[in-house]
């Protein structure tokens, strides 16, 4: 049963402490007690912070806000997997009762390409807006569009362009790629657009965009390790990085 | 076309050129199984291929040039690659648990260079005979193979060398299938297919030095 | 009375009307204009990525660090359009009598009807744009039904329609920023609005980074920053998800029309820790094949539901409203389940939960179809709860949703401060007392896309272009105050943390000006607000006095505005004395516990102004084309 239970565990939280982007960052280790094993992992923190509140102690700062898995603001680490360890799930998805047996998580920031960490668990993750800027939109102005039904799009395509549309933009590719790269999350909107009869038109430009923008922004090249699949909370494949690699040959 | 398409073009493509040109080597390393005359009148038919049309050597010469040049494009192109992806590794201060990144994978512009050391060892060795153990005679094949690989020294340099390179040719067969863009499903299992290749590379290279240092 | 400016004219041509006479300003002038748009959702990106098309000089800002975040992320069922590819019967009439009917006849017609009509062209742009509608084999694409409707016209992206339609906006927009017509900073959240002579001269914002107080003159002010549910701390809104913006904009003299209108969506995940920050919902599009119900027998609440025989079951809302059944609108099934777990037959310990079966779907339709349709719904309802929906059935309860109030704005979404627009969830235009299912979308995109566009040019050719200088007095002035409240907040030494006075807010709302409201009951809560709004900053304590990036002066600052807007919220339940839409008075019912509406005296919106106290004006609501009658469905 999931409604209020009295059940309770502890847990000991070894976490990534960093004031501002120019000051050195340390690990520091909390214990949290009395915590519902219902509660998700932020709800956690949430309870840690207001504890360090009243201790007039510096709280944890982290991003999320959706806190249902869609909008892409939170994550971190956890024991050495983005969005923990837990497949096709983001890290305010996580629940107490999973780690029940953990005993220690150590939570560290996004790292890798631009990102840079802004406080404790907070990244910067604008670059990942300017590889969009460089071409992930269709150019079609208010008000210039045809009749919906004008177009007609195959289920299975419009499917296979959702999948890749899915992604959150929460940057765990990046964190997971041992090139710091944004293969998965560029290459997914290359296909999302790019399959789309709309988005035909212009699909070499917005490939080869993209794709500059994706280096020039400072992320890695993609090698093909394939850890970006592993971590994605949208369980986006590879075959999306296939795809825009394929676009670029003829881009 | 983006700077990282034409980069993965250059690498992929040559790199796949080069896993070709191994097949053929690997095949032509099997002649010693067949005695002296066997691998010997094969070194002679690739000196003398093309000979009525071009002249002794010069089908064997252009194809080294060909050969160096895809070479040199594949160490650039990655050389390259590997600089965007060195600037942006994540400096991590807890571990990270990979699932999928290999050991191959993890190490390719590092196993990449020692391939490449092996490589100058090997022409060296065997191309130019420049380095090589005592009895060693130019041109006479099957004898130079035989009298190196009976050498201790020279067999653990061939065997680190060939697992090097097939360790090299394990992730990059598939990743090159990857970055051209092949039908994924074919890509998908190249994945696996790309291990079983590298092994029955590693197999092949081998099995000369092998036989010769512990059965001959 | 207040003016709400409906053009002239019959009401299928108003809108015509309005476009064929509104002012222009040529193509070359646009960019010396500067608009500032607050809040990058549906809404906000649109306006910003639709005037930036023009050529306008748009600023647009946000508190997230992407415009992608934007709560509209998390809309899951999808988007009305009365395109009528079913043939069954839709129209942009039908359209507009059941958005006027479900709001429970308190909107305005010629708001309605515009949004109805405007339907149409937001699918064509969406579609154009690259959303990833769902489709027919043949190409076409793919609707369904939702509550309150009778016809098949919701258009959907699997469970995640609010998600596509965002990142379509977010790329259009993203189109202007590279285009540099739009200037887009983030991690910037407003915290006043700067009046002078009542025309919205521009914002001031908090960096969240660095924490300075930035000032941006503009030429006009859109606002369009969303819903104010996380006034009852526990919501479906995203955690940041604040009303700032909107009772800053109050504070200045903007009228905010009928604040009691809140919606409580009725398929939420229930409650399930003592530590839980949030509710999940569940798209409401799973009461298309899903059936609600409880056991008959209260003994048998804690029984495994599998093994409770049919003949056993209530499935309430079969049985109270045969017509709609489980596709009641929102207000009449959540108010449906407070009543049956009211009656002791709620299920799960706390009693608060009724069961959501998708048994008959799956032996129906196949565990596939299931599948396809929901699968995503399933997979999170798992995550969540741990339990298996495929085995059990759902466990759901009402949870605070969307607030049909906002600011009050006239039919151009203009408020009574010139130059400041109000659009999306953030004013009070198309709803009346309750939002049917899948109409926030289409309401967030209509403004933003197809309004905005040509009301702001309108209002700027008039006005003039007259930007304030950035170091006038008026901007000192603002500085000052709220230089003043963040030094107040960064010294407070309380012994609350700031998310536990927001505890105790929203549980006064929840308990009594939540899903069912009583004069007693909504008078203590004014009592008990007041009291919290008083000593709010001696309760508080903030954790570092660090004026950068700290989370907890964030959140005071949003906390106290909610308190202020709590308190309008409450006055408003108790000036409205009748029963209507999502606003249940319970003096106000028939005996079978259904909304008695009372036409005379409130077919009119309230709108509350900032005079010292909050002071009531009125709206009349002019009925020409429908007539209000009673809102059944059964």
């Amino acid at each position: 049963m999931r409604e209020v239970t009295n059940r309770s565990m502890e847990i000991r939280l070894k976490i990534w402490r960093q004031e501002s982007p120019e000051s050195n960052g340390y690990f520091e280790e909390f214990l949290v007690e009395n915590i519902s094993p219902e509660a998700s992992l932020l709800e956690a923190l949430d309870s840690l912070n207001e504890r360090l509140t009243l201790e007039n102690r510096r709280p944890i700062s982290f991003d999320s806000d959706c806190r249902e898995g869609i909008c892409g603001t939170c994550g971190f680490v956890i024991n050495g997997r983005p969005h923990g360890p837990f497949p096709g799930v983001t890290t305010c998805q996580l629940h107490m009762r999973m780690f029940e047996k953990a005993g220690l998580l150590v939570l560290e920031p996004f790292r890798g390409g631009p990102f840079k960490v802004l406080k404790d668990l907070i990244v910067d993750r604008s670059g990942l807006d300017r590889i969009i800027q460089a071409g992930g939109f269709i150019s079609v102005s208010t008000g210039s569009a045809p009749e919906a039904n004008s177009i007609l799009v195959p289920k299975n395509l419009a499917e296979e362009a959702f999948n890749a549309a899915a992604c959150i933009g929460c940057g765990a590719c990046v964190a997971a790629c041992p090139n710091g790269s944004a293969m998965l999350f560029t290459a997914a909107k290359i296909k999302h657009l790019n399959i789309l009869p709309q988005g035909k038109a212009e699909s070499k430009k917005r490939t080869k965009n993209m794709l500059d923008a994706m280096i020039n922004e400072g992320f890695g090249a993609c090698s093909n390790h394939g850890e970006c699949e592993t971590v994605c909370p949208k369980r986006i494949s590879l075959e999306t990085i296939n795809f825009a690699f394929k676009e670029g040959l003829s881009s | 076309m983006s700077k990282i398409s034409f980069l993965k073009l250059v690498s992929s493509s040559t790199g796949l050129f080069i896993i070709l040109f191994l097949i053929l080597h690997v095949s032509g390393n099997l002649k010693y199984f067949g005695g002296p005359d066997s691998l010997d009148n094969y070194a002679l038919f690739l000196r003398i291929f093309g000979k009525e049309i071009l002249g002794e050597y010069t089908f064997l010469n252009l194809f080294r040039i060909v050969l160096v040049i895809a070479f040199i494009l594949h160490i650039w192109s990655t050389y390259l690659l590997t600089r965007y992806n060195a600037k942006a590794s994540p400096q991590y201060e807890s571990s990270l648990a990979y699932k999928s990144t290999t050991f191959s994978s993890k190490y390719m512009f590092v196993l990449g260079i020692l391939a490449l050391s092996f490589l100058v060892f090997h022409i060296l060795h065997f191309t130019l005979g420049i380095i090589h153990p005592d009895g060693f005679e130019y041109l006479k094949v099957y004898n130079n193979v035989t009298i190196s690989f009976k050498n201790t020294i020279y067999f653990l340099i061939y065997f680190i060398g060939v697992t090097v390179v097939s360790l090299h040719v394990s992730h990059g067969i598939w990743s090159a299938f990857q970055s051209l863009g092949f039908n994924y499903l074919f890509v998908k299992h190249a994945r696996n297919f790309a291990k079983l290749f590298a092994m029955f590379l590693w197999i092949g290279f081998l099995s000369v030095p092998i036989f010769v240092y512990f059965f001959k | 009375m207040i003016d709400p400016k409906i053009p002239d004219g019959e009401l299928s041509k108003k809108w015509e009307n309005f476009k064929s006479s509104s002012s222009l300003i040529s193509p070359s002038n646009r960019r010396k204009f500067r608009i500032i748009v607050v809040g990058t959702g549906l809404a906000g990106a649109s306006a910003a990525a639709s005037l930036g098309e023009q050529g306008y000089n748009v600023v647009a800002f946000t508190y997230h660090d992407s415009p992608r975040r934007a709560h509209s992320v998390a809309a899951q069922g999808g988007i009305n359009a009365a395109k009528n590819y079913r043939n069954d019967g839709d129209s942009i009439l039908r359209l507009f009598y059941d958005t006027i009917k479900g709001g429970d006849f308190r909107s305005r017609e010629a708001n309605v009807y515009r949004l109805a009509e405007i339907s149409l062209q937001i699918i064509d742009h969406c579609v154009a744009l690259g959303v990833p509608f769902a489709r027919e084999y043949g190409g076409t694409l793919d609707t369904r039904s939702f509550g309150g409707t009778r016809v098949s016209r919701t258009f959907y992206a699997r469970g995640q329609t609010g998600q596509q339609l965002l990142l379509a906006c977010y790329s259009a927009l993203e189109r202007q920023v590279a285009n540099g017509t739009v200037k887009l900073l983030p991690f910037k959240e407003m915290v006043d609005l700067v009046v002078e002579g009542n025309r919205a001269r521009g914002i001031l914002v908090r960096d969240l980074l660095t924490g300075r107080l930035e000032r941006y003159a503009g030429d006009c002010v859109i606002l369009a920053t969303g819903g104010y549910s996380n006034v009852y701390y526990l919501s479906t809104n995203a955690k940041k998800s604040n009303a700032t913006a909107i009772v800053r904009a109050y504070k200045r003299g903007a009228g905010f029309a009928n604040p009691c209108f809140t919606q409580i969506h009725p398929t939420c995940i229930p409650r399930s820790s003592e530590t839980q920050s949030k509710l999940t919902l569940m798209s409401e599009s799973l009461r298309n094949d899903g059936r609600v119900w409880v056991p008959k027998d209260p003994s048998m609440r804690a029984k495994d539901p599998r093994e409770i025989a049919e003949k056993d079951r209530f499935y309430y809302l079969e049985e109270w409203y045969p017509s709609y059944g489980n596709l009641t609108p929102r207000d009449i099934a959540s108010r449906a389940a407070k009543r049956v777990c009211d009656m002791g037959l709620g299920v799960g310990p706390l009693g608060q939960a009724v069961y959501l079966d998708f048994a008959d779907a799956i032996k129906r339709l196949g565990k596939n179809v299931v599948y396809e349709r929901y699968g995503n719904l399933f997979e999170m309802y798992q995550l969540i709860t741990g339990e298996n929906p495929w085995e059990f059935p759902m466990k759901i309860y009402p949870a605070p949703h969307y607030t049909m109030g906002g600011l009050w704005v006239d039919y151009t979404l203009m408020s009574n401060v010139e130059g400041l627009f109000v659009i999306g969830e953030a004013n009070f235009s198309d709803h009346g007392a309750n939002r049917l299912g899948a109409s926030a979308l289409m309401q967030g995109l209509a403004d933003g896309f197809f309004i905005i566009p040509y009301s702001v040019p309108n209002y700027l050719a008039s006005a003039g272009k007259n930007t304030l200088a950035e170091d006038s007095k008026i901007f000192d002035f603002s500085e000052k105050q709220i230089t003043n409240t963040i030094k107040d907040f960064l010294e407070a030494d309380g012994d609350k943390t700031v998310e536990e006075v927001h505890r105790s807010l929203g549980k006064i709302m929840w308990d009594k000006c939540g899903m069912s409201r009583s004069l007693t009951g909504l008078k203590e809560a004014l009592e008990e607000v007041l009291v919290l709004k008083e000593k709010f900053k001696s309760l508080i304590r903030i954790s570092t006095n660090d004026e950068r990036l700290n989370d907890s002066l964030e959140k005071a600052m949003r906390v106290k505005d909610f308190i202020d807007l709590a308190e309008i919220m409450i006055r408003d339940a108790i000036e409205r004395d009748e029963s209507c839409g999502a606003h249940f008075r319970e003096e106000h019912q028939t005996s079978d516990g259904e909304a008695i509406r009372n036409d005379e005296r409130f077919a009119k919106v309230q709108i509350w102004f900032d005079r010292g106290e909050p002071a009531l004006e009125t709206e009349d609501l002019k009925f020409e084309f429908v007539k209000p009658s009673e809102r059944s469905y059964k």
